[in-house]
């Protein structure tokens, strides 16, 4: 009985200890605040059952966040969609962005964008996939390595590397549509052909 | 894969790099790259303060959440709770068949002794096993001479009809597990029966207490320190009138 109270406080201290970052964890996961109650009680009731004790393989955080992972990744009605590094390619999705002009001239005036289109960031944070969003708030807020987010998820260090990029670089399209609708950035130029180029290339053959 | 040139760039935002591969990285930028790095670095960061942002988790939700914890221990996760009873009831239910089958098997290997079965069982095969005269002195003698000094009265039925009348057919000891019996033959209601004398806390009492519905054991009766049993086939109980205790 003695054992089982031990058990119980213990659980307690420490979810109270990290109540906060957890919930905030399944807020920005989930995004949408009618939800994050439902997936966080649901959560930590299953976390209860799984909890492997004060002694456990894994430090308290890391077991809860494995299953609140779950917990939200349900209730968004998805599965975990890694995003493999796709063969042959010879460049990042990245540094593919960087051959739009419209994207340098962005990240020239950076402060100047995000002053004018910092809440499209955010927004655009919304239309990540829950697997991108998950990696991205683990390596950004909770500061976890591919190898411990590759834990947690259950899939390739790899495909977490794959994941992050693949977020970062859905952020950096969102922003930079963002700053074009606003005006702040300059549209890439469309190159429209001279009328007279065609025939003149078509007079040419004959 | 992706050249380790591409790679290097996302790894640099993830902080995934050791500082001495940091700083080869930056060292290897020209410096339109270096002010992109740059650049990328301040929108990473920006990125990862606004989903860093303080959240509380709200009071009423932190009581719901608690209070809404099963009473049971944590770690004890109900399906493997079920489970583990499931895997009792079943061990327990594998006990007591085993133990079924071994009662049963003891049962069926269970030979009654000699004593508590009425065989033979035609009156000339008793009468020849007889150790007295078919007589009731006779047989209160051998009773005595064996330690058991019961009187014989034969009981009156009541009619002349052979059918129901008792007849006494001798007397003969035998011994089980070293204790001393004596069985009195009888012949009534158209079949034999005998009276099994042994010494109320010997183990051939025992034996015809314990295993009453076994052999052809009927019932059994005490007389002083003396226990009689009653081996037939037939309802033969009057007989058991035929043994009366010492005066």
């Amino acid at each position: 009985m003695g054992h089982k109270a031990n058990l119980r406080r213990a659980f307690l201290e420490q979810l109270e200890r990290n109540r906060h970052d957890l919930y905030r964890f399944v807020l920005r996961t989930v995004w949408d605040t009618s939800v994050a109650p439902s997936v966080f009680r649901g959560g930590v009731a299953r976390a209860w059952d799984a909890w492997a004790g004060p002694h456990g393989d894994e430090p308290f955080r890391v077991q809860l966040l494995r299953v609140l992972v779950q917990e939200c990744l349900a209730a968004n009605g998805e599965t975990l969609r890694p995003a493999l590094p796709v063969a042959g390619t010879d460049q990042s999705l990245l540094d593919g962005l960087t051959g739009i002009p419209p994207y340098l001239d962005m990240l020239s005036r950076l402060e100047e964008v995000l002053a004018a289109c910092g809440g499209d960031l955010f927004r655009a944070l919304r239309t990540l996939s829950t697997t991108d969003r998950i990696c991205l708030v683990l390596r950004d807020v909770e500061g976890y390595s591919y190898d411990a987010i590759s834990r947690i998820l259950g899939m390739p260090a790899a495909s977490v590397e794959a994941c992050l990029e693949r977020g970062r670089c859905g952020l950096r399209k969102a922003l930079l549509h963002a700053a074009i609708e606003a005006g702040v950035v300059k549209p890439e130029p469309k190159i429209i052909p001279h009328p007279h180029a065609k025939r003149a290339q078509g007079g040419g053959a004959q | 894969m992706k050249p380790p040139r591409e790679a290097t760039w996302s790894a640099y935002l993830d902080g995934a790099m050791n500082d001495e591969d940091a700083r080869a990285f930056e060292s290897s930028l020209n410096e339109e790259e270096r002010h992109r790095l740059d650049a990328e670095v301040r929108l990473e960061k920006r990125i990862a303060a606004k989903l860093s942002e303080e959240q509380v988790c709200p009071e009423d939700v932190w009581q719901d959440t608690v209070t809404s914890l099963p009473r049971r221990a944590p770690g004890t996760n109900l399906a493997a709770t079920h489970r583990h009873w499931l895997l009792r009831a079943l061990g327990a239910l594998a006990a007591i068949s085993v133990v079924s089958v071994a009662f049963l098997l003891l049962q069926v290997r269970y030979v009654p002794p000699e004593f508590m079965v009425l065989e033979p069982e035609d009156r000339a095969a008793l009468s020849a096993l007889s150790e007295t005269y078919p007589d009731p002195d006779a047989v209160e003698s051998y009773l005595a001479a064996h330690g058991f000094p019961l009187r014989v009265r034969i009981p009156a039925t009541g009619t002349t009809s052979s059918e129901t009348q008792i007849e006494l057919i001798g007397a003969r000891d035998t011994v089980y597990q070293e204790s001393a019996v004596v069985e009195v033959y009888f012949q009534y209601g158209g079949a034999c029966a005998k009276l099994v004398v042994a010494q109320q806390d010997s183990s051939p009492a025992a034996a015809m207490e314990r295993h009453g519905a076994k052999g052809d054991v009927i019932t059994v009766k005490h007389l002083g320190r003396f226990a009689v049993g009653l081996v037939a086939r037939h309802d033969a109980r009057v007989l058991l009138d035929a043994l009366k205790p010492p005066e």
